[in-house]
């Protein structure tokens, strides 16, 4: 009989952060005489600019901060202590190795703007990892000013752009699917472009006959989830590719999900130009409470010239901080890129290296298909794509557990009592009140039959009344989010 | 998959075979070792990213994978640590800024500019056909604005530099504010400025928001410690901040991820972009956090939003919470003032040895610029010079002119390290 | 206060109500409030724009989604209702009434009686809900 890991545990309540008259630093010693010490800010700037009144900011020592922010740890689900199916967002297990490696003192307190000729073996580690990407995917470069997945779609974007005003044409359509991620289409605004949504087929996946109807001059691209956020191979990519480039479109692959394929197809024989990774996803950098990434775009070889600047450059046996792309973007970060979360991305491929990496997406595929068939059993009739396989992540809609009275949400709460991070949830839009799951590839079948176990819990024993209160077993009961936006309090 | 061939894996050949742990640990400390040592080198070098302290209680907290394993607090049940360290980020940088609302972070300092930028077109609802910068806005900022509105038929402008105190000449603001005509306008500074200078604000904003239609003022800053000093953007009128947080508590790790500060006035928060945590109740009328404002994000509005931004520097946010509640209130003034002190101490020194001049009259903060009189040596060869010698001396803002950074990890010795080297390599 | 004429629906789900004193009212069916959920804020249109038939005039926001008001038919925006600055949930109690979200001009009310009324409106809620 498995046991679900949700049990009541022991919480701390803790105030925000008020007292008066102490403080929690150990300041380094300057070596100032003490009539330098003395002296105010007044001695040193015009009155006028001084600050008359010192910010608020709390009054405590060390020891009161670490129980503090331990405390406020303790109210957070993390990968680290249960199973987080959150779909689309591959909370896969991060290797505690890569943090070691990523706090090495010199690397974490390198100024960015140290003379290339001391940070030699930080610009090989770009270099090198740019290289692997390339072999992997069959682009030609990556880029890695991108700060996340947004920022890379931005980039790609911009590139297209740049592309069509180079060959003196001003297209103005982006192309990008219903199941799309929100960010697709306010990457296209941004980079002023009209996003134009394409209908998904029935099959979860686009017709190439309706990728025709939207066919025309004007269409600058298409942008495509692959796998799509219903976890299913977009199976006629070539085809639409192929449809694109005779009309002199660009084809943008979304490579969020390539989790779903990494070390087994290549990037550049699905006919794609270009790609933005998001490496805080497949390659396992911890996602941070909501950040920080690093984005990285790739491109084919005729689109290298229009990457953004700077980028690491390699000759003579030197590695080189260069900006002289030919039609670059532009500067699209105040640096490099994010160093730290490249280290990690790094680490984590020379971890797994040539002879691992392919079974990394073959588990991921395992394991979403494992909980597609089982639940499926469990909500009868709530798989839109029953019939196929999934490839990383698999979608339910809500028919059987309105059957049971209890809504997406209730679900996702209830779920939080029996011990897991809810799935993403109402998901794509286009799939009625979705569940969106994504298991990954470094959770046991034990924690998948656990999660599968409390689905089924839920859907047949769950009365609507205790569904209404859910979750119970949290710090804080049901949050009033209609409250909350009424009258916002900010700080 | 289709039609799609399967990868050879004998065809890869630039990723080499697994390593070990204890392998791939020696791959990264040889790296690690083979760069400058930061207990040895001395970094004088700021230019939008500042070689600040950071008590260990910092990375002891934020090694907790509690705060570093979630994702984005999408069911706030589950994620109240996170929330609640936001929550107190937004408030500490609201008053260290003396801005109404601030957000849960952004990228980075740049892009928080490009973001403030759009917002400030979007207020003006397609009115707005210029934007100022002045030449006091740090260049890589300025460089990511342009590729994020290089696209519209916005025009940007430069607002050149007073030749003397190196501040935003107001003259020259004037003339080119009046060109805007019956349009709106927005007008970027950044305080301290690009090249340490301390901006009049106190001048600029009533002249600024004295044109009609009313521009708007953004005030970016790269070193918000500043306003431990100085007075913060609030204090002048400012309708949006956007600057660069990496300063409180975080590593440079060579460029990033960064910290991205976003700040406005209350009545334009719905045009503001990334995440912000509110204050509310839970079923059980206790205090609970959770995102709020959500429809003006992506996920939601898709290509209405007000950003495409999702991921962010939450992280980073967390970071400079926990360190701002160790500096607290004496501590952060006191440090910031030490800033001021120490870099006035090396400039002073560095004037003595009569191989420099001051680039600008203006007060500064920790950072200033000046101009080397050896002619035979440019900055880039006493910069290379120094290097050699285990100090970072500045950062090259022209062949003849360096920008240099004291802060509280420089200390005395230091500054007289870096004298005696400086007067070796210039003589 | 009471919103006593006869009201109209638009198939965008607005509901326009001409009333004793000439004046004309609009608002969101009480289908679309319960479909929306919980107001939480309500972006209006602007005092003495006018706008065409089909015209987007604001917008309303519950916690998670965004739903626009289009002009029923053509108009010119007379006052707005500002009580629902602080309670936006007047929408969902009383969405025919205290919850009404501007005042209008109506140049031409013939263009009134092109919309459906309140049985029309029922069986067309019944038709998309099938």
């Amino acid at each position: 009989m498995l046991k679900f890991p949700g049990i009541k545990g022991l919480f701390f309540d803790e105030e925000l952060l008020i007292s008066k008259g102490v403080m929690g630093i150990s300041i380094p010693c300057s070596g100032l005489n003490s009539s330098d010490l003395k002296k105010s800010g007044r001695a040193y700037i015009d009155k006028k600019f001084v600050r008359k009144k010192a910010p608020r900011l709390p009054e405590v020592s060390e020891p009161t901060v670490i129980r503090h922010f331990t405390r406020l740890s303790s109210w957070n689900m993390s990968v680290d202590s249960v199973f987080y199916p959150l779909g689309s967002c591959t909370m896969k297990y991060n290797p505690k190795i890569n943090e070691c490696i990523a706090s090495l003192g010199n690397m974490k307190n390198l100024h960015p703007l140290t003379p290339d000729f001391l940070v030699q073996p930080a610009l090989k580690i770009i270099h090198d990892f740019n290289l692997i990407l390339c072999e992997l995917t069959g682009l030609a470069e990556f880029g890695f000013a991108p700060q996340a997945g947004a920022a890379g779609e931005f980039s790609g974007l911009k590139i297209i752009r740049k592309y069509f005003d180079s060959n003196g044409e001003s297209r103005k359509i982006i192309l990008i699917p219903d199941s799309s991620h929100g960010t697709n289409p306010a990457s296209s605004v941004l980079a002023g472009f009209t996003p134009v949504e394409i209908k998904t087929g029935k099959d979860g996946t686009l017709n190439v006959e309706d990728v025709k109807k939207y066919i025309s001059k004007d269409v600058a691209g298409i942008m495509i989830t692959n796998p799509n956020t219903f976890g299913i191979f977009e199976k006629d990519i070539k085809k639409i590719s192929g449809i694109m480039h005779e009309n002199g479109s660009l084809v943008y692959m979304d490579g969020a999900n390539f989790n779903a394929f990494i070390g087994n197809v290549r990037i550049s024989d699905m006919g794609i130009d270009m790609v933005q990774f998001n490496l805080h996803k497949t390659f396992s950098a911890p996602h941070g409470g909501g950040g920080p990434g690093s984005g990285a775009i790739g491109v084919a070889d005729f689109l290298k010239k229009y990457l953004p600047v700077p980028y690491v450059s390699f000759s003579n046996a030197r590695y080189k901080i260069s900006e002289d792309k030919e039609r670059t973007i532009g500067r699209i970060a105040p640096f490099l890129c994010n160093f730290a979360i490249i280290v990690r991305a790094y680490a984590y491929l020379l971890s797994l290296g040539r002879d691992n990496i392919s079974s990394v997406s073959e588990i991921a595929i395992l394991n979403a298909n494992y909980i597609k068939k089982k639940l499926g059993k469990i909500l009868k009739d709530s798989d839109p794509f029953e019939k196929g396989l999934c490839m990383h992540e698999c979608v339910f809609n809500d028919a059987a557990l309105e059957k049971s009275d209890i809504s997406t949400v209730e679900f996702a709460k209830l779920l939080i009592d029996y011990g897991f991070h809810p799935p993403t949830i109402y998901f794509p839009k286009n799939i009625h009140g979705a569940i969106m799951i994504e298991p990954t590839e470094t959770e046991s079948v034990k924690t998948l039959d656990g999660f599968i176990k409390a689905v089924g819990a839920i859907k047949f024993k769950i009365k609507k009344l205790k569904a209404i209160k859910s979750p119970q077993k949290t710090k804080v009961g049901r949050v009033n989010e209609v409250l909350a936006n009424k009258h916002p309090i900010f700080k | 998959m289709g039609d799609i061939p399967l990868i050879d894996e004998s065809l890869l050949e630039t990723l080499s075979s697994c390593m070990d742990e204890k392998t791939l640990y020696r791959f990264f400390s040889d790296i690690d070792s083979n760069l400058p040592d930061k207990n040895k080198f001395s970094i004088f070098a700021g230019g939008g990213i500042y070689n600040h302290f950071i008590p260990s209680a910092v990375d002891s907290l934020i090694s907790r994978s509690e705060f570093y394993t979630p994702y984005t607090p999408y069911q706030p049940e589950v994620s109240q640590g996170t929330l609640f360290a936001l929550f107190e980020f937004q408030s500490m940088i609201a008053e260290i800024s003396g801005m109404d609302v601030v957000n849960a972070s952004m990228y980075d300092g740049a892009e928080s500019l490009a973001e403030a930028v759009l917002m400030s077109i979007r207020l003006c609802k397609g009115n707005n056909n210029l934007i100022l910068i002045s030449e006091g806005v740090n260049p890589r900022f300025v460089s990511v604005v342009k590729t994020f509105i290089g696209d519209t038929d916005i025009k940007i402008e430069n607002v050149v530099l007073d030749d003397k105190t190196g501040r935003t000449n107001i003259e020259d603001l004037k003339f080119k504010l009046k060109s805007k005509g019956k349009n709106g306008a927005t007008v970027v500074v950044q305080q301290p400025n690009y090249f340490g200078v301390i901006e009049d604000l106190e001048e600029l904003e009533p002249v600024i928001h004295g044109f009609n239609p009313r521009p708007f003022l953004i005030v970016s800053s790269t070193e918000p410690y500043s306003f431990g000093v100085i007075s913060p953007p609030g204090f002048y009128n400012a309708d949006i901040f956007a600057g660069e947080g990496n300063s409180f508590g975080n590593y440079m790790n060579f460029g990033g991820p960064l910290l991205g500060l976003f700040g406005a006035k209350k009545e334009y928060v719905r045009q503001m972009p990334g995440r912000i945590v509110g204050k509310t109740k839970d079923s059980r009328n206790k205090d609970a956090y959770s995102f709020i404002l959500s429809t003006r994000e992506q996920h939601i509005r898709r290509g209405a939003a007000t950003s495409n931004i999702c991921t962010n520097s939450s992280l980073n946010a967390v970071r400079a919470a926990i360190y701002l509640s160790l500096c607290s209130k004496e501590g952060f003034s006191e440090i910031s003032l030490l800033n001021l002190k120490l870099s006035h101490i090396l400039k002073e020194k560095l004037l003595k040895t009569k191989l420099f001049k001051l680039l600008y009259s203006g007060d500064f903060f920790n950072e200033f610029s000046l101009r080397i009189l050896n002619s035979s040596v440019n900055v880039a060869k006493f910069i290379k010079e120094m290097a050699k010698r285990e100090i970072l001396a500045g950062i090259e803002i022209s062949e003849s002119d360096i920008l240099i950074s004291v802060t509280e990890n420089n200390s005395l010795s230091d500054i007289d390290g870096y004298i005696k080297n400086a007067k070796a390599v210039l003589t | 206060m009471a919103i006593n004429g006869e009201f109209y629906f638009a198939k965008s789900h607005e509901w326009i109500s001409k009333n004793a004193d000439d004046k004309f009212y609009i608002g969101i069916s009480d289908f679309a409030q319960s479909e929306l959920g919980d107001v939480v804020y309500v972006s209006f249109p602007e005092v003495g724009k006018v706008y065409e038939k089909g015209d987007k005039i604001g917008e309303i926001e519950s916690v998670k989604s965004v739903s626009e008001i289009y002009a029923p038919v053509s108009l010119k925006i007379i006052s707005v209702n500002s009580k629902l600055n602080d309670n936006p949930e007047l929408i969902n109690r009383q969405p025919y009434d205290a919850g009404f979200v501007a005042e209008a001009e109506v140049s031409d009310s013939s263009d009134v009686d092109g919309l459906m009324d309140k049985n029309a409106y029922e069986s067309f809620i019944t038709s998309i809900h099938e």
